[in-house]
């Protein structure tokens, strides 16, 4: 064989392998499109045939307080000298019977500890710590007469997990409300997070509720008292990715008993079960997915029933990243989060002793966070590339795109029709209309950077960089 | 792919699939936001019709005149809601008149009927209509729903909504209907027999003597404390030695509740109770019960193995030695 026939047959192959590849990707990402359909008309389904949450407890609960089950609300902060007030007494005022709220300061290096002792007149008291969970040490224990059910553990500087694991060890409810300091929780939220557990016979081990995004609403008083759209587009794209996450995968995974993911910024926890697991991990960026694999390899493992639901009445509200820097930061994390969840749990990957977690749940988030983004973004690039090199013509090119731009919009428009429909949270026709614009528009750029931001934390968790990257967010908007 | 015709052919059907989706997405859009639209501008009128709806019904109880305009105009929903308005605001008289009112209308028939029919979420709605607006003919068709209803959630959803209106069955009845002989019991069906310890006490009284399942005996035990009758003590003293933990901390938050010192004798006994979870509710009714007699014991209960103890305890202590 001649020096020429060697390079096209190597030509050949290299061609015939890039394709191979590209029609590798085009399945992945055509399984993960399927899924996301299959996910938003489960989710339309139960929006239609489920039956709403019931008041009844409320009704109830105002005669018997002492029936509602009392609930510790955790909230860790770190350097929130500015707002950690507020924040504390809107947990205070939330509208519930009986819980009793837990600040940990974890360690600031700002007056986080000086604002709340001013603030609530508070004083160190003698608490008996019913588990040991966290790795730091404590550094004491403040009460307040004032305010009898305010608790502030000030302990060493460890992360989330260590200080949500302080406060899981102080709680001395049998649930728990684990949320970030800066989330907004509505004034009814642990009122709805609690009501399942009324009518429970005691295998109902986690709540979670929606996440949404409020930037550019107007918060008083750790309050949102006017639901606003934001300014921005790059807040605008995420509203709608809350809700394609929110209101379609978690709708209908919990509704298959799979529910992989309660967010760290609002959940409603058993506290035996917490405690029964050592809590959170520390030694992962990702301690809300991997806490709830946990619970249930552990639940699987001992053969008990158990039920892990997802309310989307619960409204939390959250700042989201403003800048790209900071959405890379919070995306790589949540990828590298992923990651490492996947990777200590591997084993129950098609386990078929893991039931539907294990055959479908966990593979689900491999087929989502491991194998969908570089297929996807390599998509993207290989598509220009046999353009380029006259293997696909100038109509498959478009094709491609404006299917791949199709189905996007499609999942969020059949999500934004189901929001509209079910729950009705947008503020204005006008904003409406916008959010619909922005479905459109998340295609061209957006979509494509947070592939290479997940990417890039995939980086990350090779390199097994453990640096927590701020997500630098902007704060709310106050009147 | 060049050469390949077949590509280039099924390209451009996908392509024209995109367009016509993107029409068609385009045009839900369009709905949904004109939707909205209409509906924030018809907002004023339809509270300006709601207004008239509840003055027109308020006229119509009052001087008993036949129906007015709006009440003419109104879909059923909307008198509901305008009843359910009203009925929030008025007791007494005035309410029984309003659900004489709904009961000649026949306003509920539709929610009597659906309540015993059709997908779980209709009878759901229906059953939490009629235990909203209540009145002779939602009692009864709530009660049906409690006997006849195949589904336990259904037959749940109904107790609780006569739980609301006062019209729970006997005890025994109770117990029988829901099947809580079978089941786990909830916080849920606690709320609900408290609410028939107060409307059925002498029954209460009966069935606490009966040779019952212990989750159920601390069910009973429990709503003692909400017959509101010290008499109650008696079979409350007697189960504070029954052999069953949950029961024991049932006559705990009974006597509790009851707040009569002649509980205390064996409330601060209990404090030296086999099992954690009853020394630590005897630890908080001495707290909540102001009984400083217990402090000694409590004391002692500060060394004791269950951290749950030691933090109630604590607790007390804290509370007693300040008071």
């Amino acid at each position: 064989m001649t020096i020429a026939g060697v390079m096209d047959l190597i030509g050949t192959i290299g061609t015939a392998t890039l394709v191979a590849i590209g029609f590798l990707c085009f399945a992945v990402v055509t399984v993960r499109n399927l899924v996301s359909t299959g996910q938003l008309l489960l989710a339309a389904k139960v929006f239609a045939t489920r039956i709403r949450p019931a008041t009844r407890s409320y009704d109830l609960w105002t005669r018997y307080a002492d029936l509602a089950l009392p609930v510790s609300v955790i909230a860790p902060c770190f350097n929130e000298a500015l707002s950690i007030n507020d924040c504390v007494r809107a947990l205070l005022a939330l509208e519930y019977p009986d819980h009793e709220v837990i600040v940990v300061n974890d360690g600031s290096s700002d007056a986080t500890l000086e604002a709340l002792i001013d603030g609530f007149e508070m004083r160190p008291i003698e608490r008996e710590q019913l588990a040991v969970l966290q790795q730091t040490r404590i550094r004491g224990v403040y009460g307040s007469e004032r305010y009898a059910n305010l608790i502030v553990i000030d302990k060493e500087n460890g992360r989330k997990a260590d200080a949500v694991n302080a406060g899981l060890g102080f709680a001395a409810a049998p649930l728990v409300c684990v949320i970030d300091a800066d989330s907004i929780i509505e004034p009814d939220g642990l009122l709805r997070a609690a009501e399942p557990f009324m009518a429970d016979d005691g295998s109902l081990l986690a709540v979670g509720g929606a996440i949404r995004i409020a930037n550019g609403s107007i918060v008083e008083g750790g309050h949102v008292r006017d639901i606003r759209l934001p300014r921005g587009w790059l807040p605008r794209f995420q509203i709608l990715e809350y809700l394609r996450a929110f209101l379609t995968a978690r709708m209908a995974n919990a509704d298959l008993d799979m529910l992989m993911l309660i967010s760290g910024a609002f959940g409603m926890f058993r506290r035996q079960a917490l405690v029964d697991i050592g809590g959170y991990r520390h030694d992962t960026v990702g301690e809300d997915l991997e806490v709830v694999t946990r619970l249930h390899r552990r639940m699987r493992e001992a053969k008990k029933p158990y039920r892990i639901t997802f309310v989307p009445e619960i409204v939390c509200w959250t700042d989201a990243p403003t800048t790209w820097t900071g959405l890379r930061n919070q995306r790589a994390r949540w990828e590298q989060g992923a990651l490492e969840t996947i990777e200590r749990h591997a084993r129950m990957i098609f386990n078929p002793r893991y039931g539907r977690v294990g055959m479908v749940g966990l593979p689900l988030i491999v087929i989502e966070d491991v194998l969908g983004p570089p297929c996807e973004l390599f998509g993207y690039v290989l598509i220009p590339i046999l353009y380029f090199m006259g293997i696909a013509s100038g109509d498959v090119v478009l094709a491609f795109f404006s299917l791949t731009v199709l189905f996007g919009t499609a999942i969020s428009f059949g999500t934004l029709a189901l929001e509209e429909v079910q729950l009705r949270r947008t503020p204005s026709a006008r904003d409406l209309a916008i959010i619909g614009l922005a479905a459109v528009i998340e295609n061209l750029g957006y979509r494509q950077a947070n592939l290479a931001f997940r990417v890039y934390g995939m980086w990350r968790f090779f390199r097994k960089d453990a640096r927590w990257a701020s997500a630098g967010r902007a704060g709310f908007s106050r009147q | 792919m060049v050469g390949v015709p077949v590509a280039d052919h099924v390209a451009w059907i996908a392509t024209l699939v995109s367009l016509y989706g993107a029409l068609a997405m385009a045009a839900v859009l369009l709905i949904l936001v004109m939707r909205r639209d209409r509906r924030e501008r018809t907002r004023a009128v339809e509270q300006e019709t709601m207004r008239n709806l509840t003055r027109e019904i308020v006229a119509m109880l009052s001087d008993r005149s036949g129906a007015l305009p709006a009440f003419e105009r109104a879909q059923p929903n909307a008198r509901l809601a305008a009843i359910g308005n009203i009925g929030q605001l008025v007791r007494g008289e005035d309410r029984a008149q309003l659900i004489a009112f709904v009961e000649e209308q026949h306003l509920l028939d539709r929610a009597v009927r659906e309540s015993n029919r059709g997908s779980r979420r209709k009878r759901v709605e229906a059953i939490r209509l009629l235990g909203k607006i209540g009145g002779p003919s939602a009692l009864d068709a709530l009660t049906r729903a409690l006997r006849e209803d195949d589904d336990a959630d259904m037959r749940l959803e109904a107790a609780a909504m006569l739980a609301r209106l006062d019209g729970l069955p006997p005890p025994d009845e109770f117990i029988a209907r829901l099947g809580l002989a079978e089941r786990s019991i909830t916080p849920l069906h606690r709320a609900l027999f408290r609410t028939l310890a107060a409307r059925r006490p002498d029954e209460l009284f009966t069935i606490a003597g009966a040779d019952l399942p212990p989750p159920i005996r601390a069910l009973v035990v429990d709503a003692l404390g909400w017959t509101e009758d010290f008499a109650a003590l008696v079979p409350l003293s007697a189960a504070a030695d029954d052999p069953h933990g949950p029961v024991r901390v049932a006559a705990i938050d009974a006597a509790s509740r009851l707040g009569h010192p002649a509980a205390a004798r064996w409330i601060i006994r209990l404090l030296d109770d086999p099992e954690p979870p009853v020394r630590a509710r005897a630890i908080r009714a001495c707290q909540s019960m102001g009984l400083r007699a217990g402090l000694p014991a409590i004391a002692r209960l500060r060394q004791d193995p269950s951290p749950w103890v030691r933090l109630r305890a604590q607790q007390a202590e804290q509370a007693l030695g300040a008071a």
